[in-house]
């Protein structure tokens, strides 16, 4: 079912295409204004690489195939919550940070929901994009890059890339402004560095000199054979407007110095001329190990990122590698693919993982302003958050998994309607089935895809699309 | 030992849950039927010829291991004096690696590259010319005139200089950096911006981050 017009459709299409060679910030353009306003919204997709099972988190079973001995109820929700297990990588090394689901679901229950789904793909990449397209189902557009278009006009870089595999990938448009593309981050800690052109640099030219310096390339440039010659050229055109528009405003907007997350105890920035973030004292007490841990500097980051101004829009996954101190791992090798060698030990260790560090972000979005801005609101307030994954697991209890089309997801929003579950589970032979996408009354004849999640979280962050498959049973509003 | 042979199984399994079905995924995404421009569309973009040598396919972009390589080669400056960030990490390698138009499947799990410059590329491309010109420039000023390879055409540190030996060091510039010789409009305007310099130094680095920086560098 779809709200939307076609003329509207393509007057955003039009305006994706002639924003495509500039690389002004949406905000000047028509695309970013055309949406609810061009209301700031967040959207933050954290990507659970490998395959997360719903059935080991929040719709976890008492019986059936994939039943727990012990589960936890949560008074008066749907939603249950596996306990942290003593879980070990081949019993030599302790695993899981033993964060518990139910503390996640005391905390932000009310926010958060699980949707049941059954995907088209179980090949890792191919999943992974489909997660983050809904499977095309917004003309190739990644949930972030719709986002980022929709809401994020007044950023000067909207859409962060922090993930891995198949969520480090683009969408398929070609009709976005290169500036809603997820821009590839190398390095968390010092991504700040990417965001100046000249400062924190030993000898540099200072502002003056750096200003003619560029003007004398901008000339050397307008006379250059090689720059005549490949003028038509949409690649060169995008990078020189790239180049020229926004270099120079994000020196102005000193995004070095607001985030930077290198420690100055091992590294000496005032030497250099800048600093570590403001913001560091209040990141910190939230992610303690960013200087060790490649994904809490990554919501760190994304939060520096969305606290100011930068950005909206950001795919965030944990990294493939362990983290392996004398005390054990807090997380799996490959992730929940790990599930391969020991689905319950991999998913329980994993969703623990994963959790904590989203309770973390959502704490933080709670006790800070939109844009510093108390009339504006806590930034809570405007934020999606979904755990998006490539597919399901077998439906077992005990050894390790291969990979299942059926599964679903977590969703955690104050714009949606927390505290439910959107769907169900046959507990004979453990598979997830649908729900009426009007009622929300589960359907064991209905299956959702990846089409109906994507479209339940751009309903949700009110993000317009002609075939957006609506889920007014799971929207506030 | 297991934790070896568990990293090393981490390292197989990952990149065989990248690698084993990428060319599915290609020939996937090569195929956007939603896609606006697509060939069974409407829109007349369509019918262009897709590699165009003026509009895209002539053009390479220069990633960054060979703009590595060329700057290195243009300024004689090693891998390590080139570009460190706060003089300890690699602004090629690790830094600004994938606005470069590099990726890091190990540790990031990035398979594949990105297929033209993103909106930071020309920051990290600025950075790194700012580092490796200040870095020449200062390395020439202490070896003194005698013994300066790169900015020898005039003192970095004495009374202004003159045209032609302005014009003498941009010739050694376009030619370190763009492997040609600059055109007679090109020396004009590099002779008439000296004057938006503040120092001798500054006209050095400020001419070689201008032509180190132009798209020529970037682009072939």
């Amino acid at each position: 079912m779809s709200r939307n017009k076609i003329n509207r459709r393509n007057f955003l299409k039009a305006g994706g295409a002639s924003a495509l060679l500039g690389g002004m910030p949406l905000g000047l353009n028509t695309v970013g204004q055309a949406q609810d306003g061009g209301e700031k919204k967040f959207c933050f997709v954290i990507a659970a690489a490998g395959g997360a099972s719903i059935l080991d988190s929040f719709m976890a079973q008492s019986t059936g195939p994939t039943a727990f001995e012990t589960l936890t109820q949560i008074p008066g929700s749907p939603l249950v919550a596996v306990p942290a297990l003593e879980n070990s990588i081949q019993g030599a090394i302790d695993l899981g940070n033993g964060y518990e689901q139910a503390t996640f679901l005391n905390k932000h229950g009310a926010d958060t929901l699980a949707m049941t789904n059954e995907v088209t793909s179980v090949n890792h990449i191919i999943a992974a994009k489909r997660a983050i397209t809904g499977d095309n189902v917004n003309s190739g557009r990644t949930i972030c890059e719709a986002n980022a278009i929709a809401h994020g006009g007044s950023c000067i870089l909207p859409n962060l890339g922090l993930g891995v595999g198949g969520y480090a990938l683009h969408g398929d448009d070609d009709t976005i402004p290169a500036i809603a593309r997820a821009e590839p981050i190398t390095d968390p800690l010092m991504f700040a560095f990417a965001t100046h052109g000249f400062k924190g640099i030993k000898g540099s030219l200072d502002d003056k000199d750096i200003a003619a310096a560029r003007a004398l390339r901008t000339q050397l440039e307008s006379v250059s054979g090689f720059a005549k010659e490949f003028e038509a050229s949409k690649i060169m055109d995008v990078y020189m407007k790239n180049r020229d528009s926004l270099v120079s405003q994000l020196e102005k907007g000193d995004s070095i110095g607001k985030l930077m997350l290198l420690d100055p105890a091992t590294a000496d920035l005032s030497a250099f001329g800048t600093s570590m973030t403001g913001d560091m004292q209040q990141v910190i007490a939230k992610f303690p190990n960013i200087a060790k841990d490649p994904y809490e500097a990554k919501m760190a980051l994304s939060f520096l990122a969305a606290k100011n101004g930068m950005s909206n829009s950001f795919t965030i996954s944990p990294n493939l590698a362990p983290l392996i101190e004398a005390t054990g791992s807090p997380n799996t090798p490959i992730a929940f693919d790990w599930s391969h060698v020991d689905h319950r030990g991999a998913q329980n260790a994993m969703w623990s993982y994963v959790l904590k560090s989203v309770d973390a972000l959502i704490d933080l979005l709670k006790e800070t302003d939109i844009d510093g801005d108390p009339q504006k609101g806590k930034m809570w307030s405007k934020s999606m958050i979904y755990i998006a994954t490539e597919f399901g697991r077998d439906k077992i209890a005990d050894g390790g998994s291969g990979h299942h089309l059926n599964n679903g997801n977590v969703i955690i929003s104050p714009m949606m309607q927390g505290n439910k579950v959107f769907g169900g589970v046959d507990t004979t032979t453990g598979f997830t089935y649908g729900f009426n996408a009007e009622t929300g009354e589960p359907d064991q004849n209905s299956k959702m895809t990846e089409k109906d999640v994507y479209s339940a979280v751009a309903h949700g962050l009110g993000i317009a699309f002609d075939g957006r498959k609506d889920k007014p049973a799971m929207v506030k509003g | 030992m297991k934790n070896l042979a568990i990293l090393l199984l981490t390292a197989v399994l990952g990149s065989g849950l990248a690698s084993c079905t990428k060319q599915k995924f290609k020939n996937a995404s090569s195929s956007p039927s939603h896609a606006p421009g697509s060939k069974d569309g409407n829109d007349p973009a369509a019918n262009k010829t897709p590699d165009d040598p003026k509009e895209e396919g002539m053009l390479v972009w220069k990633r960054y291991r060979a703009f590595e390589k060329g700057l290195m080669a243009g300024l004689e400056l090693s891998k390590d004096q080139l570009c460190q960030e706060i003089e300890t990490f690699n602004c090629i390698d690790k830094v600004h690696l994938t606005v470069l138009g590099g990726n890091d499947p190990f540790e990031n799990g990035q398979h594949e590259r990105a297929e033209r410059p993103s909106v930071l590329t020309a920051v990290a491309v600025s950075r790194v010319l700012m580092a490796a010109c200040s870095q020449r420039a200062d390395l020439d000023l202490q070896a003194g005139s005698a013994g300066a390879s790169v900015f020898k055409h005039f003192d970095l540190g004495a009374a202004a200089p003159t045209d032609a030996q302005i014009q003498a060091q941009a010739t050694e510039l376009f030619q370190r950096l763009l492997a040609r010789d600059p055109s007679t409009e090109e020396l004009s305007a590099i002779v008439d911006a000296k004057g938006n310099f503040a120092s001798n130094r500054g006209l050095a680095v400020g001419i070689c981050y201008a032509v180190g920086t132009h798209v020529e560098n970037i682009f072939i």
